[in-house]
């Protein structure tokens, strides 16, 4: 482990997040659903870009879970 | 502040954007383990998402300034060390990132305006953390070593 990573506080459990998988992927789907609306319409691109990055950050959380996001959680 | 700090009065601002502290604070836990071992575009995708939903999340501030730092981006290293000690006045973590920081931009002036702020913290009996000490002590002497 890189030794500046300790300035890091330790907080929550990777694997606690095994039980909130079927709302985080609610949420995904959600976000999914949005961010395909927000296509044909004008948002703005600061709101644009926080749908984005939050959706990436789910997905990767889900990809962790091992969540088969082409077919549900 | 320190690693036991309290991050209640967030709450608020987590529920807002649709989450709980204890959905945040995992998926922060799986960000660091991404850090941890070394899996920077992974732990970028998790802690600029955290940012973003929740921008006052102190941890969240501090490692994106770390991956900064891993990536000699010193400039905005220090703009995430200094988001994190305006959500936090406390982070003494913040202070030392900053001053890790512009150690790369070669601004030591500024940095040791920031090592005296720890040491401030120090001398009040506000820092104990072991950890974060031998930190302060490791700058410090790189610090000296360029007077």
């Amino acid at each position: 482990m890189y030794p500046i990573v300790t300035l890091l506080p330790v907080r929550g459990s990777a694997p606690k997040l095994r039980p909130l998988m079927s709302s985080l992927f609610a949420r995904h789907e959600r976000l999914r659903q949005a961010i395909s609306e927000m296509e044909m319409s004008e948002i703005a691109p600061e709101v644009r870009k926080r749908y984005l990055s939050e959706e990436a950050m789910l997905r990767q959380v889900l990809d962790w879970l091992g969540a088969d996001l082409a077919g549900g959680a | 502040m320190t690693a036991e700090s309290d991050l209640s009065h967030l709450q608020s601002e987590f529920l807002k954007r649709g989450y709980s502290l204890e959905e945040v604070e995992h998926i922060y836990a799986l960000g660091r383990l991404y850090l941890e071992s070394g899996n920077l575009r992974q732990a970028s995708l998790i802690f600029d998402g955290l940012v973003d939903v929740v921008p006052h999340f102190t941890p969240a501030l501090l490692a994106r300034a770390i991956i900064a730092l891993f990536q000699r981006e010193y400039t905005d290293a220090a703009d995430a060390a200094k988001r994190a000690f305006t959500a936090d006045p406390h982070s003494v973590e913040a202070l030392l990132l900053l001053v890790l920081s512009l150690f790369g931009l070669n601004d030591y002036n500024s940095a040791g305006t920031y090592l005296g702020e720890v040491r401030d913290a120090i001398e009040s009996g506000n820092l104990t953390d072991k950890q974060l000490l031998r930190v302060y002590r490791m700058l410090l002497a790189r610090y000296r070593s360029r007077l």
